[in-house]
């Protein structure tokens, strides 16, 4: 019997459209940029945001209109760091030359965010407007790191840089070269208020306040927080400076590479303690366990409480908390981008809670973080 | 419990997977709505571009397909784009091998008799395996409007 028509029209469309094939998929940086030319537009954004928040020295830092009353905004981690929003005080900047090698290399896109020029602090990355120093330069900021604030004391001897006497450690400087100052005698400075003094990582390369001396807060444009060109690097770039004569942070102390028992313990305590508030309704002393970047993911105690209260309502009290092996593939694996920074990775416990009440349900466990830091430890949930 | 952290390079992955896995679903859609091979293309791309736009507000945990042919319709109804596809030249599938092309184009003759509620319920049941829930939610009619638009296309494409 033949097909009837409608079958046939019916193969017929079958045919060609599954022959159709899906075109290729931009690459992401195609898909969130400008059609225009990167550098120009940064430069453009520069001059622009120059223009307009050269205002009275040293308060904020970048687009004044960016910050809502209440002062500069913390860095939200859900928000996308590597799109440009200048209403939110970020701007991506294009690396043009290496005096930050290896951390960056020219053609990496740095995520740049404004910020108060109190919250600067040694060791953060930050991109300036470097006409303060070369006049008639382009405008295209410049990317380096603070080593002192105002009212330091700065020092280069013996290829190390001290800050009010005491030696850095600077495990980022490039292959470990010596600072040197261009005259190869020692140098000091003394850092004037609402003034910085920035070296580049590759220091034997770099032009930096070596040459030209300390820098005002005024020129400086924000703080590189994210690198996010190339893909392959993308990441969160950590603001590391230890003065290694000071009083020994936690992650300085670096005798032991592993949490000992006595942190595995500590660490069992004090998700024990958490669930427990949680159980118990006191989301506020809960919350106020977890480290600012998981607070920031619940977005605030109320959101916090909301979520929790409706999950602690089915759990009926019981729980199991259990360390899991001390091993840092393990907290990598589960580790989300946005709380990467401030792991300490050497010292930190994965603990797993599990519910009974939610047995065999996908909902029946929780993992935290617990990372120790100077204020004490602090959890981070990851599941 | 709790909320999953979708960071950058989640959501680049998520709408990776979308691409790879649903795109000549939502492409074939297109397809059987405005029976033009371009402006299915052109669609497909836009429904992708939405998808990329709202990264920041979907529910990557729920399936994605349902989103995306719900979009796919709503812009394919935009009364612009219709104006707009009815001044652009009609397309003739040149990447296809001759045969193929030349079936679909006497297929696309026979399917423009269709109205695309009629083409589309038909092609998405009888073609693409879609189920009849399924295809309801896409076209945003009912279950009983569906089977009779379905009925009435092949009764159309059988004297065609």
């Amino acid at each position: 019997m033949a097909r009837s028509r409608a079958d046939d029209i019916l193969n017929a469309w079958r045919a060609a459209a599954h022959s159709a094939t899906r075109p290729a998929l931009a690459p992401r940086s195609a898909r969130i940029q400008p059609a225009v030319p990167f550098g120009i537009l940064v430069a453009t954004a520069v001059v622009l945001v120059l223009l307009v928040a050269r205002g009275p020295r040293g308060q904020v830092i970048g687009p004044a209109a960016s910050f809502p009353a209440g002062g500069a905004p913390a860095a939200v981690p859900s928000a996308d760091p590597c799109t440009a929003a200048p209403n939110a005080g970020t701007q991506l900047v294009t690396i043009e030359q290496g005096p930050m090698r290896p951390l960056l290399v020219p053609g990496d896109v740095v995520s740049v965010t404004s910020l108060a020029a109190a919250d600067l602090q040694r060791g953060d990355v930050v991109a300036f407007d470097p006409t303060t120093w070369l006049k008639g330069a382009a405008p295209v900021p410049f990317v380096m790191r603070i080593v002192a604030l105002g009212g330091d004391q700065v020092a280069i001897r013996d290829g190390h840089v001290f800050v009010n006497g005491a030696q850095l450690d600077e495990p980022y400087v490039f292959a470990g070269e010596p600072t040197v100052v261009q005259s190869g005698a020692a140098a000091t400075w003394k850092i004037p208020a609402d003034n910085m003094f920035v070296l580049g990582d590759n220091r034997s390369s770099a032009a930096d306040s070596r040459t030209y001396g300390p820098l005002p807060v005024a020129a400086i444009i924000g703080r590189g927080t994210y690198r996010c060109e190339p893909l392959s690097r993308r990441g969160p770039i950590a603001s590391t400076v230890q003065l290694s004569s000071a009083s020994p942070s936690p992650s300085t102390t670096a005798a032991a590479e592993t949490p000992t028992p006595a942190d595995v313990a500590a660490a069992k305590q004090a998700v024990t303690t958490y669930t427990a508030d949680l159980v118990r309704g006191d989301y506020a002393a809960a919350y106020a366990m977890l480290g600012p970047e998981a607070q920031a993911h619940f977005g605030s105690l109320s959101s916090f409480t909301y979520d929790q209260r409706a999950f602690f309502q089915s759990v009926a009290g019981r729980f199991t908390v259990t360390p899991q092996p001390s091993d840092v593939g393990l907290i990598t694996d589960w580790l989300p981008t946005t709380y990467g920074a401030s792991i300490d990775l050497a010292h930190a416990v994965l603990v797993e809670v599990t519910y009974p009440a939610m047995a065999g349900n996908n909902a029946g466990y929780s993992l935290f973080i617990v990372n120790p830091t100077a204020t004490g430890l602090r959890l981070y949930d990851v599941r | 419990m709790s909320v999953q952290v979708v960071t950058a390079e989640r959501w680049d992955l998520s709408y990776q997977r979308a691409f790879e896995r649903h795109w000549e679903d939502v492409f074939r859609f297109a397809l059987a709505w405005t029976n033009d091979w371009a402006a299915a293309e052109d669609l497909a791309q836009d429904a992708y571009l939405r998808l990329w736009q709202q990264r920041g507000s979907l529910d990557w945990q729920r399936p994605v397909l349902p989103w995306l042919r719900v979009v796919t319709r709503r812009l394919a109804t935009d009364r612009f784009r219709v104006l707009r596809r009815r001044i652009l030249p009609r397309s003739t599938a040149l990447a296809l091998d001759e045969a193929v092309r030349d079936r679909w184009l006497d297929a696309q003759v026979a399917m423009a008799l269709l109205s695309p509620l009629e083409r589309s319920a038909l092609v998405l049941t009888a073609v693409e395996g879609w189920t009849y829930a399924e295809v309801a939610l896409a076209l945003g009619t009912s279950d009983g409007a569906l089977r009779a638009a379905v009925s009435r296309a092949r009764a159309k494409l059988e004297v065609a």
